[in-house]
């Protein structure tokens, strides 16, 4: 299968400290990849240089088969991005924050003002559609910052701690979305610190400490390789620990 | 020591104290310490010269109206600066949610903050000031040392005043447009010196001779040594009665102010967490059902003037800018047809160059979601071209008339004025794009401190300009020259613009 994400050799050091130590990863297309590790292992710090916000040191990243070094437009046309802490525009509603994602990513304004209208109704934000974001809950916000990675309905997205500040009936309709837009062909790829939801929802899971992957595959195959057959967070605590990064 | 380990009176100075030097720049500041201590001590070499050789009681005795004028201006400017940082203080939360939620009285919090503010606001005149006062009393004038205490019951007063003012607007107008209507008077005590003087001379000349006679009638005998006005510099000059006066009136102004509004600034505190918040949908939005827009320059200037135009502080701030052409126009207007124009579209090119210079450093470098635009397919260059360019369509309006006056004059004029004023909005811009550096805050406050050597080079660069629209008017080739520092300061911002920003 075609690598949605393939990162070769990625380094990055801020100030002498390594945070990201020649990281290999693949993602297929059409897959859900979860990145997990402790604190400071160099996820956020990776996704960050996936989505062209830093710049690495070393190393090659193709998205869907655009070089970010080479074709940096063509790669974020197809990707979207959603940072732990999503920033939004306070002063701007629902309806123009999203005119303005769809603006970024040219889209077709009908098509887009359509797309917005769903995207609203189906994330329960609807009724505060006009409403200014200064106004919004934690998880009001987090769910705007989504509508506005969905919008342009890109092929691969990553996504940091993407239930953070949501309640459960929001966090079950995030993850519902996400798990129909893998079946629907869409890859996607997200860290969580709860490795239940990673257990769920992932059929491939890739674990990183120290800025390198530790250990990658599907969770049977984690499980085969920690040695251990009980659940997610044995295994990563066994790896991690192991390494000396917990 | 146990006053210090708990959180009371002198708990919480220090910890105002410790955030102040942080504000300063830490360690750093001892770079500027040392650099600024050499200059500190040629003052206090210059200021013993000064007083061997004469007392500051001379000085009284024969001060002229021009003493008190520029006591009035310090005393304004002080005041103004006072009702700036209560606003500062009131309206932009910082620590305050933690302070007010630990257990500390909020009338000590309230406190202490205020005392900070009066420290603030007096601490540029008592770096004035103060090599007069040590030289003093190294010549023996022990009394002189009274001057700080009296300095410090000054800002005491003007803190008072200013806390008082600003939660009593928040009372009545609310704290949303309470926070834009104290800045708005702050800058205009600021400014009332300067509009003030010069309003007689906007009148017509018969007009302008009754008002100055009846001026003169109303006012006799208040610029002397004996007079009211001079009470305040006797204090400064440590007489004891009037040093002591000064410390009690000071106090007790502000001892009376803090009972009576502690409370407010609570309320207000609470507030203000509420008031950026506009909740409610407006009627046009609800009833809009419009296609987005098209075009990336359509929706980027579109986003950031609904940015600007939404943001009460930020139009408030720039108001403020905007004020300081008013003393200016007077002035102009008043030195006959030539004068005026020559001095009125310099003088516009240069405010509305650093108008523009602080809008497009809101757009481009206070960018609230940076990560979204950076991580969309676009080039980064051309969404900042177009947020620099929305800024400077507001100082663009304002300068409109301005150049329409000139073209009606003389179409020369006009188009030296429009091609300066065109040249200058856009140099601000360039120099904030190649400047940009993403900050968290959309504060002007910000910008202030925020690359202090870019700011003077686009002052540089817009008085180059400035000084070129002056000399095109004039007819004269020193138009060269200005374009010369216009252009050496666009080279050298461009020269150290910073290479990445990663």
């Amino acid at each position: 299968m075609a690598a949605a994400l393939e990162i070769r050799g990625l380094t990055k050091q801020f100030g002498g400290k390594v945070a990201v130590d020649h990281l290999d990863l693949r993602v297929r297309e059409g897959e859900f990849h979860a990145l997990l590790g402790p604190n400071g292992a160099g996820k956020t710090t990776t996704l960050r240089i996936v989505a062209g916000l830093t710049a690495p040191d070393q190393g090659t990243i193709s998205i869907l088969g655009h070089d970010i070094a080479v074709d940096p437009i063509g790669a974020r046309r197809v990707l979207a991005f959603l940072p732990d802490d999503p920033l939004l525009y306070g002063k701007l509603d629902a309806f123009e924050y999203l005119e303005f994602v769809a603006g970024l990513w040219s889209m077709e304004p009908r098509a887009a003002r359509s797309r917005a209208e769903e995207l609203l109704a189906l994330l329960g934000l609807a009724p505060d559609a006009h409403k200014r974001a200064e106004g919004y809950s934690r998880g009001m916000r987090q769910k705007l910052a989504l509508a506005g990675a969905l919008i342009h309905d890109p092929a691969l997205m990553i996504l940091d701690e993407p239930l953070t500040g949501l309640d459960a009936a929001a966090a079950r309709l995030v993850k519902d979305l996400l798990v129909e837009r893998v079946r629907r062909g869409g890859t996607v790829i997200l860290t969580t610190h709860i490795l239940e939801i990673a257990e769920r929802l992932a059929e491939r899971i890739s674990i990183i400490a120290r800025g390198r992957i530790l250990a990658q595959g599907t969770l049977e195959e984690l499980r085969g390789r920690a040695g251990r057959g009980d659940t997610l967070e044995d295994v990563f605590l066994d790896l991690t620990a192991s390494d000396g990064a917990a | 020591m146990a006053l210090l380990r708990r959180p009371g009176w002198p708990w919480l100075m220090l910890h105002e104290l410790r955030l102040d030097w942080r504000a300063v720049g830490g360690g750093r500041a001892w770079i500027l310490l040392g650099l600024g201590g050499a200059l500190y001590a040629l003052a206090h070499y210059g200021a013993w010269i000064v007083l061997s050789r004469s007392t500051p009681e001379q000085w009284l005795a024969s001060a002229s109206p021009g003493y008190f004028v520029l006591e009035a201006v310090a005393g304004l400017v002080v005041l103004s600066m006072a009702f700036g940082l209560a606003v500062r203080t009131l309206f932009f939360r910082g620590d305050l949610d933690l302070l007010l939620s630990a257990p500390v009285a909020a009338v000590t919090v309230f406190a202490v903050r205020a005392v900070f503010v009066a420290l603030r606001c007096v601490a540029l005149v008592a770096l004035l000031v103060s090599p007069f006062i040590h030289a003093g009393v190294l010549l023996g004038r022990w009394h002189m040392l009274l001057a700080y205490p009296a300095l410090a019951a000054f800002g005491l007063a003007c803190a008072a005043v200013a806390f008082a003012a600003t939660l009593a607007l928040a009372r009545r107008l609310g704290v949303r447009r309470a926070r834009i209507a104290a800045q708005v008077l702050g800058a205009l005590i600021g400014a009332t010196l300067a509009i003030g003087v010069q309003l007689p001379n906007a009148l017509p000349a018969a007009g302008r001779e009754r008002v100055l006679a009846w001026l003169g009638a109303h006012t006799e005998g208040w610029f002397g040594p004996d007079s009211v006005m001079a009470w305040p510099l006797r204090a400064l000059a440590g007489e004891p009665p009037f040093a002591l006066g000064a410390v009690v009136a000071g106090v007790a102004l502000f001892g009376l102010m803090l009972p009576m509004n502690w409370r407010g600034f609570l309320d207000a505190v609470q507030r203000a967490d509420d008031a950026g918040r506009r909740e409610e949908p407006s009627r046009a939005a609800a009833a809009r059902a419009r296609l987005f827009r098209t075009g990336l320059a359509r929706i980027v200037v579109a986003k950031e003037l609904k940015l600007l135009l939404r943001d009460p502080m930020l139009v408030g701030s720039s108001l403020v800018q905007v004020l300081y052409l008013v003393p200016l126009l007077i002035v102009v207007w008043n030195r006959g047809a030539t004068a005026t124009a020559q001095l009125l579209g310099p003088g516009v090119v240069l405010l509305l160059a650093n108008l523009c210079g602080s809008l497009a450093w809101i757009c481009v470098s206070a960018e609230e979601a940076p990560d979204l635009v950076r991580a969309a397919p676009v080039e980064s260059w051309r969404v900042n071209f177009y947020k620099a360019s929305a800024a400077a369509l507001g100082p663009a309006l304002i300068g409109l008339p301005f150049v329409g006056w000139y073209l009606v004059r003389s179409a020369r004029d006009g188009l030296a004025v429009a091609l300066f004023l065109a040249l200058a909005l856009w140099s601000s811009a360039a120099i904030q794009l190649w400047s940009a550096r993403a900050v968290r805050a959309r504060d002007l406050a910000l910008r202030r401190k925020d690359r202090v050597g870019i700011n003077l080079l686009e002052m540089l660069t817009a008085f180059g300009w400035a000084a070129a629209c002056h000399a095109a008017i004039r007819g004269s080739l020193a138009v060269l020259g200005g374009i010369a520092v216009a252009i050496a300061g666009l080279a050298l911002a461009h020269a150290v613009r910073p290479r990445s920003d990663d």
